[in-house]
């Protein structure tokens, strides 16, 4: 064996062995990234941007989402497909409830504005930059089930860019019944059809009041809707029929989880595709905490999630995506309110609510 | 902040050695660390659907600029689910990321960052980085609270020096269960995993073996408390009493300095002592061995 050849097996084994370590004691929980005392440091950004920031409340007195303050006189932003309904709840910083009207909702951006009857509200300081790089710090809050909304870090995970919607879902395999309707052959885990409590052999006979007679018409329906979408179903279970409404998926997300989501934690969005841009990042975050802001280390907001995907992965939009539209909704808005004609033609306001 | 600096400075070269793999039945991760076009990954991503180590298997390997190769299987060590994986071609200039001797070794608390691609190889979305810290250390790995999910697997580990630490293995459901192998198995068996053997058997990596028990003098030195029959230093003469001056000209300073710059050498490795009693001070080169089944 040659000097250089014994030389390069000795660097290798030497790398070897260091590695070689006893189990050690596991670092403490509030050590951990996402630990209580290594997010200590982050108080002075959680204090000042917590007041903009709104909790969605829904019928159960639950946190469904997070909403972003824009403006001092109550309108704030979220995300619109999974908002609990049309007369909003709002649970802000100081502790008071309040109900909010639904302004608009642009389903294209999944966004919905929001405003409440407040005169003294702290919009978010946005960015002036949205330039971010794989690394870079983020920040955004947290709502767990028992406990109060907390300040959690993390960072920018992958290439900026826009997500193809690939169209709705159910999350049922379905084959002709003998008589008129589609029978259930297969429900996904963890899918619309799950949560709404349809099993296999059920026969869907009719979907927002039309209708289904088999496969293909269903098709045809579903190709007309979208992921976030509530709709009505009628099933007939052995000799009984009753409906069941049911928030659909994108189709993507449901395929890509057929056997159930992949240690997810918390689940996943309904709606995960169909976006124009987003910023992929891995912040320790749950559905319920989409709507809220994504924050660099100065608490400025860069954008607002929009959508948990996977265990490892959060969409957020950024604010070039939305914010000239939200401050041209709110500059129509006021109008209306003031008697004036709204200034928004339909094509950039999808869904005029008010 | 400190820590998004390093790893901004040491990113880019980590991530040009990240390869996505594809095999018959799914996604999966591994980095190159040779210029020879060497891999390393994780054991499970190149067995056989029936979880059988592959040796030889084909695996379809992405880089991140969309360019694609082959590569085979050789060994793999699937008690602590390390392997590795040989590009195809005569190349000696692939992007690699050196196996350095690491500065320090890696302990809870650690940060760390966390290459791959989770969910199989995206051009759009390219790689996905996640920065953590390791939470435990196991005698053939670590636990981290880089969050990890399928097709991860085999993907790098890395310090904030940019050196490589391990290979992603498996998650729990908890966030902060993601688990990863150390680079021991790998480097334990290095040239019989390149050979395309499998090792089954799990060892600690406890490394070498030299047969003594130590205790601190009165004084402060280090010395000879006792010595295992038949064991290395045995059979280099060393004696109860014996003081260790130095270790590969080094000076001993404690017994735990001492006993873990033993167990950083492997078995078959030889280690240069200075040892002293009446007599005088003698050079004695011992080849340590490993530690015998008890």
């Amino acid at each position: 064996m040659s000097r250089f050849t014994t030389f390069a097996f000795a660097i290798s084994l030497v790398a070897l062995s260091s590695h070689a370590q006893e189990e050690t004691t596991p670092l403490p929980a509030d050590q951990q990234t996402n630990g209580t005392r290594t997010l200590d440091a982050l108080s002075l950004v959680q204090n000042t941007t917590r007041p903009s920031i709104v909790q969605i409340i829904d019928e159960n007195g639950e946190t469904a989402q997070l909403g972003v303050v824009v403006t001092s006189d109550g309108y704030v932003i979220t995300k619109a497909s999974e908002v609990p309904g049309l007369d909003l709840v709002f649970a802000w910083s100081d502790g008071t409830q309040c109900a909010a009207s639904v302004v608009l909702m642009d389903r294209g951006l999944d966004l919905l504005l929001a405003k409440a009857d407040r005169s003294d509200t702290i919009p978010i300081a946005w960015s002036p930059s949205t330039k971010s790089e794989r690394g870079e710090w983020m920040l955004s809050f947290n709502k767990p089930a028992a406990s109060a909304m907390t300040i959690r870090l993390g960072n920018i995970s992958a290439s900026r860019r826009s997500i193809i919607g690939h169209g709705a879902a159910l999350g049922i395999r379905m084959d002709n019944s003998r008589t008129s309707g589609v029978r259930i052959v297969e429900v996904a885990t963890e899918s619309p059809a799950e949560a709404a409590g349809i099993k296999t052999e059920d026969v869907l006979i009719a979907l927002d009041d039309q209708p289904v007679t088999d496969t293909s018409s269903l098709s045809r329906v579903m190709m007309t809707l979208q992921p976030g979408e509530q709709v009505k179903l009628r099933i007939r279970r052995g000799p009984t029929e009753h409906d069941c409404s049911v928030r659909l998926a994108s189709k993507s997300k449901v395929v890509a989880n057929w056997d159930g989501e992949d240690y997810a934690n918390g689940g996943v969005s309904l709606r995960t595709d169909n976006f124009p841009d987003v910023l992929q990042h891995q912040l320790p975050l749950n559905p319920h905490d989409m709507g809220g802001p994504l924050l660099n280390l100065d608490g400025q907001a860069i954008g607002i999630n929009i959508a948990r995907v996977d265990r490892v992965s959060t969409f957020a939009l950024p604010m070039e995506t939305f914010w000239n539209k939200v401050q041209q909704w709110i500059v129509a808005d006021r109008k209306a309110m003031d008697g004036g004609v709204p200034e928004i033609r339909p094509a950039e306001s999808p869904e005029r609510v008010k | 902040m400190r820590v998004q600096q390093s790893v901004g400075e040491v990113l880019p070269m980590a991530r040009k050695a990240l390869v996505a793999l594809s095999t018959h039945d799914g996604a999966a991760s591994g980095v190159i660390v040779s210029p020879e076009g060497l891999v390393l990954t994780a054991a499970h991503v190149v067995s056989d659907s029936k979880k059988h180590p592959a040796p030889g298997m084909r695996v379809r390997v992405y880089f991140d600029d969309g360019k694609q190769t082959m590569g085979t299987a050789l060994g793999m060590d699937v008690a602590t689910d390390a392997a590795m994986i040989q590009l195809d071609g005569q190349r000696k200039d692939w992007p690699f990321v050196e196996l350095r001797r690491p500065q320090n070794p890696v302990l809870p608390g650690d940060w760390c960052f966390a290459l791959g691609h989770p969910g199989g190889y995206d051009d759009k979305r390219g790689d996905v980085l996640r920065v953590g810290k390791i939470i435990k250390t196991m005698p053939n790995g670590f636990q981290s609270d880089c969050v990890l999910m399928g097709g991860d697997s085999g993907g790098p580990l890395f310090d904030l020096d940019g050196n490589l630490v391990g290979i992603h293995s498996q998650i729990w459901e908890g966030r902060d269960q993601n688990v990863h192998v150390s680079l021991a198995p790998f480097l334990r068996s290095w040239d019989i995993m390149k050979e395309s053997e499998v090792v089954r058997e799990w060892a600690q990596g406890s490394g070498g073996w030299l047969g003594i028990a130590t205790r601190q003098s009165t004084s402060g030195a280090i010395e000879v408390a006792d010595v295992a029959d038949k064991s290395p230093a045995a059979r280099a003469g060393l004696r109860s009493g014996d003081t260790l001056v130095s270790l590969d000209r080094r000076p001993v300073k404690t017994q735990s300095q001492f006993s873990a710059a033993i167990r950083a050498r492997p078995a078959g490795d030889s280690v240069v002592l200075l040892v002293r009693n009446r007599s005088g001070d003698r050079i004695v080169t011992i080849k340590l061995a490993s530690r015998p089944e008890e």
